[in-house]
């Protein structure tokens, strides 16, 4: 005798229930909703809109670096200078700014810093062949170098109004760093899910011999990526500086730890070929949302540390289980 | 194919000469640790004629070796320790010393190990700066067998019998209770108190993770109380930040959202970024400029602060003359190592408050 209808359709749903919260991102969500109520339960200004839009603002800039640095790590590669490309970027659309009076120049002067500043690792780790750890170690050290060069180790004001409204202006209400990561984090999964440049990034992040075997110029692809991942530090730069209203040669430096964590987090494996922009994007919100609610709650900044460690073993434990499963 | 002497060689040549080389561009890791946080002042002698020494007439055979050497010197720049270094270079020119500049950065270990190489290559006495005071006792104690004189600058630490050894600079107690006193002022001129309108707290930006940032934070909060009948811890929140000035302005901007009820703030922190990044939260917020008074340390953003074209809640920062102590420290060194004069146990180094009136003669910005 067959099931009546409707027990089958519970049936089928909780089934359905079952996959999503087994499934990479259905656990993050799960994660960020838990600690959502938690925080909540004891902070009656977390779920508020301004509180939200606070976790917005804190994540916009970490956001835009783990969008690129997903493409890079999809691919097989890693970038560790994106701690340091935002701070030359930064430095060096103040100076621009400085000279021309012209805050449009001074975007335009970052982004291309950070274009070339991808292109220089991306020549290091294909013509050079060398290891993109490595190299992009070395690269995060000589960045910084040049950046406190061009800023002569000086904090430089920014005083243009159109350039600083990039970091504390709004549209319709929401501000515009929040904007910008998400035509990024929208533009990035387009090109990942439904282009062939994106189906390139997964084929050599998972088999660049392969790859290479079925006509793909991995080392070309390898190099768009890098500058991609520079022009992405730019627009990183840009943010921290406009938000500050003024440019350091260290601005960054230390954000990529939590970059990596947050792709990792959401599900990207190092060795390449695995990750999502959903589920990266997914890994800012949960940093972003532990750090905002520690504030709000008052911990003390150890246990941030503690649970901030914590909660990636936690994630990546589970990763590894699941994938050791299939 | 190198033998063993050879590599041996090799290696020892490597190690006097980077003993030996100026810091230059010697990029650190990211600068965290900002016990001592540079400010802005002139670099070269130029403002100050050196303070000389009586020196012998300059045969390099005779010159006096000495070393100086502090952490995040390039990453500090012209304005902090790199400025340092250069101030300290122009008074050995001027006084028949051969001076040796290291760049520490951020390590411990290396302010260990330079200090030996300095000491194995003949340096006569040490001003340092170490990046990790706990390593004090170690480097105290290579310089006692020598028979160098260490003097330590801004940041005191402990020779291997638990005592303090010779210091320059302004302990950090004292340096916070400085920009608190400041504040306190400030906040008697906007007639703060007398306006039962206004519902003021203090916000101290704090990094709880580096013990210097600490003593600063604690000595702001100890002035303002003092100074402000009424006020009392109950009346600080703590900030927590990464000693950066976006995780500042993220922690800042979350405080203002759980604090709808604060109308004026009081904003203090253990360097100027934390305060600065404060700053930023509130203009975000559409925090009214006049609304805040928030005093920074160091002066590293005093020129860009008071250069904008708008006020800001940013009132001032603490400063120390960064020449004076250059030279300061390098004469008590050279008298050490040339005459045999004790090292002082401690010499104070007077801070002073940063404002509009006077920063621009004294940060030459």
């Amino acid at each position: 005798m067959s099931e009546p209808s409707t027990v089958s359709i519970s049936k089928s749903i909780v089934r359905r229930a079952n996959d999503i919260v087994a499934s990479q991102n259905g656990r993050l969500v799960l994660a960020l909703a838990i600690m959502a109520v938690v925080i909540s339960s004891k902070s009656q200004y977390f779920l508020t809109i301004g509180n939200m839009l606070n976790i917005g603002q804190a994540v916009a800039v970490t956001g835009v670096l783990a969008v690129v640095e997903t493409l890079v790590i999809v691919s097989g590669g890693i970038d560790l200078s994106v701690g340091t490309v935002p701070g030359l970027c930064a430095v060096t659309a103040a100076v621009v700014i400085e000279t021309t009076h012209s805050g449009p120049a001074g975007v335009g002067a970052a982004l291309v810093v950070g274009a070339l500043a991808g292109l220089v690792n991306g020549l290091i780790i294909t013509v050079g062949r060398v290891n993109a750890v490595i190299a992009t170690l070395a690269t995060f050290t000589a960045f910084e170098g040049v950046a406190l060069l061009v800023a002569n180790g000086a904090v430089i004001g920014i005083n243009d109004d159109g350039f600083n409204s990039i970091g504390s202006g709004r549209i319709g209400g929401i501000p515009i760093p929040i904007l910008v990561l998400a035509v990024a984090a929208l533009g990035a999964h387009i090109v990942m899910r439904y282009t062939d440049f994106g189906r390139h990034i997964y084929a050599f992040g998972a088999n660049p011999a392969a790859a290479r075997l079925v006509g793909i110029n991995v080392d070309r692809w390898r190099v768009s990526l890098y500058v991609i991942a520079g022009i992405g530090s730019g627009v990183a730069g840009i943010l921290l500086s406009a938000r500050a209203t003024g440019a350091s040669p260290l601005q960054g430096t230390g954000m990529e730890f939590d970059v990596i964590t947050a792709v990792v987090l959401g599900g990207a494996a190092l060795a390449g070929g695995k990750g999502t922009l959903t589920g990266t994007m997914l890994g800012v919100l949960i940093i972003g949302a532990l750090y905002n609610g520690l504030i709000l709650l008052q911990v003390q900044s150890f246990w941030q540390y503690i649970v901030q460690g914590a909660l990636l073993a936690g994630v990546v434990i589970l990763q590894e289980r699941r994938r050791a499963r299939s | 194919m190198l033998n063993v002497r050879q590599r041996a060689a090799l290696m020892a040549m490597t190690l006097v000469v980077s003993a030996c080389s100026s810091s230059g561009l010697s990029p650190s890791a990211p600068a965290t640790a900002t016990s001592a946080p540079p400010t802005s002042a002139p670099a070269t002698a130029t403002s100050a004629p050196p303070t000389s020494a009586t020196s012998p007439s300059c045969d390099p055979s005779k010159k006096v070796k000495l070393a100086f050497m502090t952490k995040d010197m390039a990453s500090t720049g012209k304005t902090g320790f790199q400025g340092m270094a250069d101030t300290a270079k122009a008074w050995a020119d001027a006084n028949c010393v051969d001076l040796t500049t290291v760049d520490l950065l951020d390590s411990g270990d290396r302010a260990v190990s330079t200090v030996n190489t300095v000491i194995g290559a003949g340096v006569k006495g040490i001003v340092i700066t170490t990046p990790d005071v706990s390593v004090g006792p170690a480097i105290a104690s290579a310089a006692a067998n020598a028979h160098v004189p260490l003097l330590a600058l801004f940041d005191a630490f402990k020779d291997a019998n638990g005592n303090p050894n010779p210091f320059y600079g302004l302990d950090d107690l004292a340096y916070g209770k400085l920009a608190g006193g400041a504040i306190v002022k400030l906040y008697q001129a906007a007639g703060w108190g007398s306006n039962t309108k206004l519902v003021v707290r203090g916000a101290k930006i704090a990094d709880p993770t580096v013990p210097a940032c600490v003593d600063r934070q604690d000595g702001a909060e100890q002035a303002i109380e003092q100074g402000i009948p009424g006020f009392t811890a109950q009346d600080v929140i703590t900030v927590v930040f990464k000693n950066d000035e976006q995780t500042a302005i993220n922690a800042m901007a979350t405080t203002i959202t759980a604090h709808p009820e604060v109308t004026n703030w009081l904003i203090w922190s253990c360097n100027d970024n934390g305060v600065t990044g404060a700053v930023r939260a509130l203009e975000s917020a559409g925090v009214p400029a006049d609304h805040g008074i928030a005093v920074g340390q160091g002066g590293g953003a005093t020129c860009s602060e008071f250069g904008k074209p708008k006020p800001t809640s940013y009132m001032g920062s603490t400063y120390q003359d960064l020449v004076k102590a250059s030279q300061d420290t390098m004469k008590l060194v050279y008298d050490a190592a040339v005459n045999g004069t004790a090292l002082p146990a401690t010499t104070k180094l007077e801070g002073q408050i940063l404002t509009r009136d006077n920063y621009k003669p004294l940060l030459g910005c």
